[in-house]
Parts: structure tokens; C-alpha cells; sequence
């Protein structure tokens, strides 16, 4: 009954979070040890959402309450394990991001703050996360010191995206099989020789379309392993030899959670959209995810992946009113060559944009496109500094974050609320001038 | 009020027309006389008059086979005379009616008297159907009809030494066990399958035939006979395989014809019967037809109590008074066999689309029901069935019959829960009556046998029902004492124990789909930690089942001598105590949330054994107020229940504890 791959519905004792409903099967992903304590949850919940809080610089990090100094608050909120605030299969208290605790949690610690900050004074506890002013683990955009650094930013910049150079930096990354594909313009007669299998006449002028075909990627690339063993339907383990950033923020957000074998410690089947609890197209239904899923195998086209491959999907309010928003408009005409690459806005340029990472310790840096969907979202906030600001001014980036209405919209309009965050920084300035 | 006092009294007056004519019935059978009876005891006023034509008092045609079987005088099946002298302005004539002048309303005998009537009723019943066999019309050879059919028999069955009965119906039976005496030998005949082909199904036909065969009457069924023999008495008659089968005497018995002739003289409608509508009313207006002679809805009933329904009718009909309607009857027939019960209602084998059939057989028993849409269409019994009046009256009225009355039926014969007395009596003398302390039933009839009167001095004398009393029901109905039961001792304790558990299971379903989490960190007392803190969901966890745990030694105290100087009410409401107690750490435990999956499971388990708990305990605190049988039937209902549902517990429970720690 308990062992790895049986059924354990029958013990599940609630409806899991949104975040993890997906995996809710592989017990053992987060359950990892039998009769476990605390310690050993936690360290499954560092094991994915570790790297995210570490870079996200947490204002509530574990070293925090671990530290003498704060023993009394510690004993007010047990805040070293992430399941004091975020109890798993918990429906009828869980929050956004699967927060199972009041939202005036920030009571606990911080009663007393009217008499650092006078300005706070009228300020119910309820709405310190809620306003859009803070964020528990993330403030990397709503820090003071970066509020007045971006205070008087104007509304619109005349911003860009960041271009693929994974062909420049290639020979640097150190499982990119150069050796056997050198990148180089490839014709229909390399084609020919590479191919083990039969196939139809689109799959060869689709593959000779695509940036594949132009930077030396035969069919043996993708089709064989390093045994030259051949597989008609490649995955993303085969995906990850050149792409290896791509797959690694698949695996982690969303789209690719389930495939994620090393950290579920089981093998789940690939992401179906009937089980998705967001509002997905009846016609979309039977789709699993995979790369291929939004790529399309051969044609590989990042621009169809970038909106036209969400849609195919994804159904709610804001989704749909995407193709009516100005960003829209600006991406097609990105693509009508009316404006330069990189200035229109796409799906995936907010919720997967294209950043820079570093590669050992700053030899290099590769522009990869963050595959991992819930990296700019849930708080939103976490999209400002990546993605927002390439283009807007903070404060108009923020109270169009906090603006509802205008997220289902799409950013159809100007946000219709303020956030009164960089007012009171920018008169709390004022005063330590005087 | 004083003012209405005050006035005199109305002089009594009829509420009927009374007819200045009388009302002229022809024919002084069963039905006839039923109709007469009915209507001088409804409109004494009225003058009526009765006619037959059998040159005797009216007698009770159905008893004739008692008659017959010297079980019964004339004298005795005729105390209609009575009834027929009681009215004032009513009479009984013998005469022979030959036809009815519809025009000028009278109907004249064969001696040419006229007799004018205001209504007439028909109720020339039938005569035997005799079929065409060659030598039929032989010294010998009888049918079985009226008095004069009787008393020829009575006097052939001195002699007979063999009597064959042509037909197995309810008649050709009852003229084969009339004719039975001393040696005299019988044989029934029939065409059909089994006997009482309409009213009995195959194996109600076997048995009955078994049962028959026993007491002497033989049946040769599917068969009947081609030819009759006389010399110039009847010698013997062949059958149809052609066997020859010697007797001196042939009984025919197969079926009746409607007395229709005077109506067909008279121009009324007629198909097998007269024809007749709702109110018995044939096709003219002032005339009626009822019993044998009539036809409703296509049907002749052969039998008297659908006549007598009809008689009914009639006579609500014949002074205005009534909206009832005949709507046709449900046959049944009931018969007696020596010691063997036959009955038989509505429809036996039927083929119609949608009934079902349910059997129950055991040794000296055969019932079967026949159900369409949950309505009783069709009964068939062999054997004694106290029950039958009120099937009879269910199928009367179309009373649904709900599965579990079925279920029952199917299990131990009987549709309705039998009463007590029943019960007992059907236990077997080594039954344990009181489990507490072993009390048998051949103890308990020792001590009533010895003048023991009342549960409490069986109780002093045995001690049975000293324990958890659960069997002072089944004793009351021993001792055969059914005053109410003494109440039980400490039944008020019981009682308040069991209303606060039963109000805490009604706030579950009240804070459905449980109690509110808070919405706020800003409390004095952070109750909502009760449900979020692990240490105390473990707490108020372990203390549920450290309660539970304690409550189960109420069943070891029937197990354990060392227990038993102490009182089982003590016991009990330490119990139903402890069981509110427990209901109030499941709230503290879950806030009445009923979880998902093996929570929902354990959850959904534990509340129902606790709702049977207290239903229980209610039961037993008012036993002295409720009925005892509905008592006997609650207790053992929601023990069953309350000890049943405690099964699965351990392993759900278990289940429970570790997957909370295993996760």
C-alpha cells in the first residue's frame, strides 16, 4: 500500500495546492523518507525552491530565525520550515501561493512597526502583502533603496529584449556536441546522408527552414543518442545536450514538472492539459507536454512558440484578451518587420523571457530563454526587474501589477490604482534630507 | 350554543326518495340477499321485494359443501330468515319471473301474477356448465349447485364407493372432500396443469394435490374424460389417455354459465353477462344487474365476494345516494383443506411485463407474491399466513410495498415485522434469550409454566434482563404480561448523555463543511492552532482514542465475572457518557471537517456508529414509553448497527495514525 508506485490516493487528506497538484502522485518528491520529521520536508522543499529563494536575495531566509537573536520570534512563528506558513492538502485555508496562514501573518513580528515607520500607522495588517508593497520572501523589486534609485522613471522607455546567442558562444558550453554537428549552414544533401528513417517531404522542408538546418543540426542530433542508437521520437533528454538551460527551467516550472525524475524520485507520465486546473481549450484537451508540445518537432519556430503555441491552450480571461492588447500590437508588428527584433511583446516575453546567465562564474554568459513559467509570477512582483522594467518605469510597473482588472485585460489601458509605495520613499527621503 | 340547545328536536326524516313501487330482486342467493339485507338496513322505509325460485327459504349457497359434508343443517345455512322478516314493508317471494315489461315497469311469473317495480335488480347468479360427453345425461351423473344438487348427493354419498369429480377447480374440490366418508373413494379430474389452475401457480397446484392425495382424493391431472359408461347407472368413465376408471358416481364440476335468459327476453345488453356499467345499472336505467349473472368490464365474476361488493354498490345506486363506483374486484379465494390453508389473490402466474415474483417455501409453507411497480398484483398461499388480511387489504388499496419489507418477506415469509408473542414462539426451547447471562428459552418457559408473571420476576428468579435489558422486550412477551415495560434504571442520565451526543452530531451538520478557520493572526487565543498545529491534532488524536479505547469496556463487562456485581446501567451510562466525550475531541480533533479519502472514511464511520450510538440510547431511556415491539425492533436495529459500524474502525483508525506519521 505504501511502497513507491502504488496508488496512494486514499491517503491524500485534501486537495493539493495549485503548485503541486501535478505531482501530488509521487508522494515521495516531498514525503522523501518514511515517518520523517520536519527537517527532512524541509529539506524537500529547498530541493526545488532553494535556488528561486536563494536568488531571489529572501528577506525571511531560514539564517534568519536560526539566529539567537531572534529566538523570541521564533517562538511566536516557527519560520525555519516553509510548512509553518505553507501547510500542504490544506484547500480550506490555502491562499495564493499556498499560503495557509491569515494575511495578516505579518502581525506576529511586525506590531510595533508604526514607531520605526510613522507613516504606517493607518495601515491594517492585511494589507502589507496585499497592497503590492511587500513581498515575504521577495522584495527584489520593492526594496526602498531601489524604489528612490526608480522613482522618477518615466512610464515608458523605449526598451528591448535580449537576442539569442547560443551559435556565439557555443564552443564554450561544455556539452555542446561540436565535434560531431559543427555549426554551419547545412543543405538537403547532409540531410540525406544523416536520415535512418522514412518520413514525408514537409518534414524535410520544415527542417531545412529552421535555425537547426542553419546552424549545422542534422536529423543523427536529434534522433540518436551517443551510441548512434536512433529514436524516432526524441524528448527532452535529447533536447538538453545543446539546450541545456532551456530544459533545466522546463523541468522546474509548470509545463515540465512531471518529467522531472531526478527531483520526484519517480517517473510520472508527461503533463496532460485535461489536468490542468487553469481554464485550458476543450480542443487542447488530449495534448500532453513535452518540448515538441509548443516547438513543433522540425519547424522549430520560437517566434510559434512564443504566443500562437500558448494559446493553443491556455483559455482564461487573460490569454484571451492578450491578441487585443498593445503589447500584442507591438509584437505584430515585430513581426511584420515593422520594428526591430526584440521590441514587441510576446506570451513568452513576460512569463519565459530571454536573460542572461551567467556560466562559470562570469567566463561567459548565455541569453537563455527561462523555460521555468512561475520564475516572473506568483507575486507577480517578481516579473518587475526582468521583464517590466526593460520597457516601463518601476512605479508604473508596479501599480500595473497590482491593478487586477488590468492583469485580465491584459494591460489593455493605464493602471487605474496607485500603489503608494515610492510616495512614502520618496517623502521619507525628504525627511532625512531636512 | 344555549340558543341551538334550546330548539326542539327535527323530526327524523329520510334522507333517500322512497319509491312509492317496491324494488323487485330476482333471485334469493348470497347476493341477493346481501343486497336485501343492505337495503332495509339503509332505507327501512322502502318496500322491497325479494324473489326466488328454488321453493325454499333462501339459504347460503357457499356453505352447501359443509352441507354436503354433514358438517352443517339447512337449518343452520339458512338463518337468513331472520333478515328476511326484519323489514317492515319487505318481503320474500317464491316465484318463477319469465319476463320484464321494461315499458310498464313489472315482471310477470309463470303463473301470469305481474308484479310492478320502481327499480329491479338481477341477481339470477348461474347454473353449472355441463360439456357435451357422450352418456352425461345418465342417473349418476350430478352437478353441484343448489340445495337440491346437495341433498341428492347427500344421499348418493351414503352409498357411492367411488365418486369421480369432473373438474379441479374451488368447486370440484370442495364437492370431492363433501362426498368423502369412510372409504369412499375419489378421484378429481381436471384438464389443466394443477389444480385451482386460475387461482394457484404450478407448485401451489402440486402441493395442494400432494396435500389432497393425502387425505384420500386423487388427481389425475391433464387429463378429463371422453366418454361415460352406464348400465343404466354410471359403471365407469374413460379418460382421455383411454383408461377406463370405475365409479357409481360422477360429479360435474366444470364452471358456470350466467343466468342471462330473462335479461335477452327483455332486450337488455348482454355479452357473457348482462352488461353493466359503474353502478351496477344494466343498459336500462331502472335496472340493475349483480353476482354471477352480471358482466363489468368484460368480466363475470364466478365467485360470491365480488357479488357482494357489487350488492354494495347497488344499493347506494338504487336510492341516489352515492358517488362510489364499482371499479371491478380482485378475486380471492381462500379454502380449507383439513389442516391445509389454501389462498389465493388476484392474478397467480402472471405474464404480464414488469411483475415480479418472490418465494418463500419452507416444509409447510408456500407463499408467493406477485409485484408489479411495487404493488402486490398477485398471492398465492399454502398454509396458515396470519398476515393475509392485511396483504389482502395492501393489494386493495395498492399500497407500495418498499424492498426491505420484500427483503424481509424473502428471508422469513412474513412482509410486516411479526409481533413479539411470534417471535418467541418461533424461537427454538435452546435459544438463549439473554446473552448477558445465559438464559435459555426451555428456562424461561420453566419459570412461566411455574406462575412467573411479569419481566421482573423472571428477572429475580433467572436473571435475565438484569444485564443490558435489551431482552425484556422478548421476555414481556413470555410472560405474556404487555403492560408497559418498567423504565429502564437510570434512564434519565441515558436520556441526557444521548440528546447532547445526538445535538453535537446536528452541529456537524450544521458547520457543514466544518468549522470556520480564523482569518486573522491578531487573537488573544489562537483557536484556530487546534487544527494547525501538529502537537495538538496529536494531543486531542491520541485523548480521542484514549477515549474511544476506555468506552469499549462496556462490552467486556459481559465477558468478565470480575465485572458482573456491578449494575450494566452504571456501565451503559458511563458509556454514552464517555461517547460525548469522545464526539466532543473528534470536534477539537477535526472541527467537524470530514476530510477526504481515509479521513472522509474514518470520519463518515465514526459519526454514524456515535448517530447509532445515541439513537440507541434514546431508545432504550424511553423504552418504557414506546411501544414494546417498535422497542425490540429500534434496540436490536441500532445495536446491529452500532456494533457493526465499530468493526472497520481499528483498521481505519490504524490506517489513520500511520499514514500521519509514515508522511
Amino acid at each position: 500500500m505504501l511502497q513507491l508506485d502504488s496508488d496512494k490516493t486514499m491517503f491524500l487528506p485534501g486537495q493539493t495546492t495549485h503548485g503541486h497538484h501535478q505531482i501530488e502522485m509521487a508522494c515521495g518528491s516531498c514525503h522523501t523518507e518514511a515517518f520523517a520529521d520536519a527537517e527532512v520536508i524541509q529539506d524537500a522543499c529547498v530541493n526545488c525552491h532553494g535556488d528561486s529563494l536563494k536568488a531571489a536575495k529572501d528577506d525571511h531566509p531560514r539564517s534568519k530565525f536560526t539566529d539567537p537573536r531572534n529566538a523570541d520570534r521564533l517562538a511566536i512563528l516557527d519560520a525555519r520550515y516553509c510548512a509553518t506558513c505553507h501547510i500542504e492538502h490544506r484547500p480550506e485555508i490555502t491562499a495564493g501561493m499556498g499560503v495557509t496562514v491569515p494575511e495578516d501573518v505579518c502581525f506576529l513580528c511586525h506590531q510595533d512597526i508604526a514607531e520605526d515607520r510613522p507613516s504606517h500607522s493607518e495601515m491594517a495588517f492585511n494589507t502589507c502583502t496585499a497592497a503590492g508593497c511587500h513581498n515575504f520572501h521577495d522584495n527584489r523589486a520593492l526594496y526602498e533603496d531601489f524604489l528612490v534609485k526608480h522613482m522618477d522613471a518615466p512610464a515608458f522607455i523605449n526598451g528591448k529584449m535580449l537576442e539569442s546567442n547560443l551559435l556565439s558562444i557555443a564552443e564554450q558550453l561544455p556539452e555542446y556536441p561540436l565535434e560531431n554537428f559543427p555549426i554551419k549552414s547545412l543543405s538537403m544533401s547532409d540531410m540525406v546522408a544523416a536520415n535512418q528513417s522514412t518520413h514525408s517531404s514537409t518534414v524535410e522542408q520544415d527542417w531545412l527552414a529552421s535555425s537547426h538546418a542553419a546552424a549545422g543540426v542534422n536529423c543523427l542530433a536529434c534522433h540518436s543518442s551517443a551510441e548512434s542508437e536512433w529514436f524516432d521520437k526524441p524528448d527532452h533528454n535529447q533536447c538538453q545536450t545543446c539546450h541545456q538551460g532551456e530544459v533545466k527551467g522546463f523541468l522546474q516550472g509548470k509545463h515540465g514538472m512531471r518529467l522531472d525524475v531526478e527531483r520526484l524520485n519517480q517517473a510520472l507520465p508527461p503533463m496532460h492539459v485535461s489536468l490542468a486546473r487553469l481554464p485550458m481549450k476543450a480542443s487542447a484537451a488530449d495534448a500532453e507536454l513535452s518540448c515538441n508540445s509548443c516547438h513543433g518537432a522540425h519547424t522549430f519556430d520560437s517566434q510559434a512558440a512564443a504566443t500562437t503555441a500558448c494559446l493553443g491552450c491556455h483559455n482564461d480571461e487573460h490569454s484571451l484578451a492578450y491578441e487585443s492588447s498593445s503589447h500584442a500590437e507591438l509584437w505584430r508588428k515585430e513581426l511584420a518587420g515593422e520594428l526591430p527584433v526584440g521590441s514587441g511583446v510576446s506570451c513568452a516575453t513576460c512569463h519565459m523571457p530571454r536573460t542572461e546567465v551567467d556560466y562559470f562564474w562570469g567566463t561567459f554568459t548565455h541569453n537563455e530563454v527561462n523555460h521555468n513559467q512561475s520564475e516572473t509570477l506568483k507575486p507577480n512582483e517578481k516579473m518587475i526587474r526582468p521583464v517590466c522594467l526593460e520597457c516601463h518605469g518601476l512605479g508604473f510597473a508596479i501599480d500595473a501589477l497590482a491593478d487586477e482588472t488590468l492583469i485580465k485585460t491584459n494591460f489593455g489601458g493605464p493602471p487605474t490604482i496607485h500603489v503608494e509605495s515610492i510616495d512614502l520613499a520618496r517623502s521619507r527621503l525628504k525627511e532625512q534630507e531636512k | 350554543m344555549f340558543a341551538q340547545a334550546s330548539q326542539p328536536f327535527h323530526e327524523v326524516t329520510t334522507a333517500y326518495n322512497v319509491e312509492q313501487l317496491p324494488i323487485i330482486i330476482i333471485g334469493a342467493g348470497p347476493v341477493g340477499m346481501r343486497l336485501y339485507e343492505q337495503l332495509t338496513r339503509r332505507y327501512p322505509q322502502q318496500s322491497i321485494l325479494i324473489m326466488g325460485n328454488e321453493n325454499r327459504v333462501p339459504y347460503d349457497r357457499v356453505q352447501l359443501s359443509s352441507m354436503l359434508a354433514g358438517n352443517a343443517r339447512f337449518e343452520e345455512i339458512s338463518s337468513l330468515s331472520e333478515t328476511l322478516n326484519s323489514g317492515r314493508h319487505s318481503r320474500f317471494v317464491s316465484a318463477h319471473i319469465k319476463s320484464i315489461d321494461r315499458e310498464a315497469k313489472c315482471v310477470v311469473d309463470n303463473q301470469g301474477i305481474v308484479y310492478a317495480y320502481s327499480k329491479l335488480v338481477l341477481a339470477t347468479g348461474s347454473r353449472p356448465y355441463v360439456p357435451e360427453i357422450e352418456g352425461i345425461d345418465r342417473p349418476g351423473v350430478y352437478t353441484f349447485r343448489n340445495i337440491r344438487d346437495a341433498e341428492h348427493l347427500a344421499a348418493r354419498r351414503i352409498s357411492s364407493r367411488h365418486t369421480v369429480v369432473l373438474g379441479g377447480g374451488l368447486l370440484g374440490i370442495e364437492a370431492a372432500r363433501g362426498m368423502q366418508r369412510h372409504n369412499t373413494q375419489l378421484t378429481l379430474v381436471d384438464h389443466n396443469s394443477h389444480l385451482m389452475f386460475r387461482q394457484l401457480d404450478q407448485k401451489a397446484g402440486t402441493r395442494l394435490a400432494s396435500e389432497l392425495q393425502q387425505q384420500g382424493i386423487t388427481a389425475v391431472i391433464s387429463s378429463g374424460i371422453t366418454a361415460v359408461h352406464s348400465t343404466p347407472r354410471v359403471q365407469s368413465v374413460r379418460l382421455r389417455n383411454g383408461e377406463l376408471l370405475d365409479c357409481d358416481t360422477l360429479i360435474v364440476a366444470t364452471g358456470i354459465r350466467p343466468n342471462i335468459d330473462l335479461a335477452r327476453v327483455s332486450g337488455l345488453a348482454f355479452g357473457r353477462g348482462v352488461q353493466v356499467d359503474s353502478t351496477m345499472r344494466t343498459s336500462d336505467p331502472d335496472i340493475f344487474a349483480i353476482g354471477e349473472c352480471c358482466e363489468y368490464d368484460g368480466r363475470v365474476y364466478g365467485v360470491v365476494a365480488p357479488g357482494f361488493e357489487q350488492a354494495d354498490i347497488a344499493a347506494q345506486h338504487l336510492c341516489n345516494e352515492s358517488n362510489n363506483h364499482y371499479r371491478g374486484s380482485i378475486l380471492s379465494t381462500s379454502l380449507k383443506v383439513a389442516g391445509l390453508a389454501v389462498f389465493s389473490l388476484g392474478d397467480a402466474d402472471p405474464s404480464d411485463i414488469g411483475v415480479r415474483s418472490y418465494v418463500y417455501e419452507s416444509d409447510a409453507i408456500y407463499r408467493r407474491l406477485n409485484i408489479l411497480h411495487g404493488r402486490i398484483v398477485g398471492i398465492v398461499a399454502i398454509g396458515v399466513w396470519p398476515e393475509l388480511s392485511s396483504l389482502r387489504e395492501y393489494a386493495r388499496i395498492s399500497k407500495h410495498i418498499p424492498p426491505w419489507k420484500i427483503w424481509r418477506f424473502r428471508q422469513t415469509g412474513d412482509l410486516d415485522s411479526i409481533d413479539l408473542v411470534t417471535q418467541f414462539q418461533r424461537l427454538p426451547v435452546e435459544a438463549t434469550i439473554c446473552n448477558c447471562n445465559a438464559v435459555s428459552k426451555a428456562r424461561i418457559l420453566e419459570l412461566t409454566e411455574d406462575g412467573a408473571c411479569s419481566v421482573e420476576q423472571i428477572g429475580v428468579l433467572s436473571n435475565a434482563g438484569t444485564g443490558c435489558g435489551s431482552c425484556r422486550p422478548m421476555l414481556m412477551a413470555a410472560s405474556s404480561n404487555l403492560d408497559p415495560l418498567a423504565p429502564q434504571r437510570g434512564y434519565k442520565p441515558l436520556f441526557v448523555a444521548a440528546s447532547m451526543s445526538l445535538l453535537l452530531l446536528a452541529t456537524i451538520a450544521l458547520f457543514y463543511p466544518g468549522a470556520p478557520y480564523a482569518d486573522t493572526v491578531q487573537l488573544e487565543w489562537h483557536w484556530d492552532e487546534l487544527w494547525t498545529s501538529e502537537r495538538n491534532k496529536q494531543i486531542s488524536g491520541f485523548s480521542l482514542l484514549a477515549i474511544s479505547t476506555i468506552g469499549l469496556l462496556v462490552s467486556v463487562r459481559k465477558r468478565l465475572k470480575w465485572f458482573a456485581n456491578s449494575h450494566f446501567s452504571s456501565w451503559r451510562i458511563g458509556h454514552a457518557v464517555l461517547g460525548v466525550a469522545a464526539l466532543l475531541m473528534l470536534a477539537v480533533h477535526t472541527g467537524f471537517r470530514l476530510g477526504n479519502n481515509l479521513n472522509l472514511a474514518l470520519m463518515s464511520t465514526f459519526t454514524a456508529l456515535a448517530l447509532m450510538g445515541g439513537l440507541m440510547s434514546i431508545f432504550i431511556a424511553l423504552e418504557h414509553r414506546i411501544d414494546p415491539r417498535q422497542v425490540q425492533l429500534f434496540r436490536t436495529g441500532s445495536l446491529w448497527a452500532h456494533v457493526l459500524l465499530c468493526w472497520p474502525i481499528p483498521a481505519l483508525l490504524g490506517l489513520h495514525i500511520l499514514k500521519t506519521y509514515y508522511f
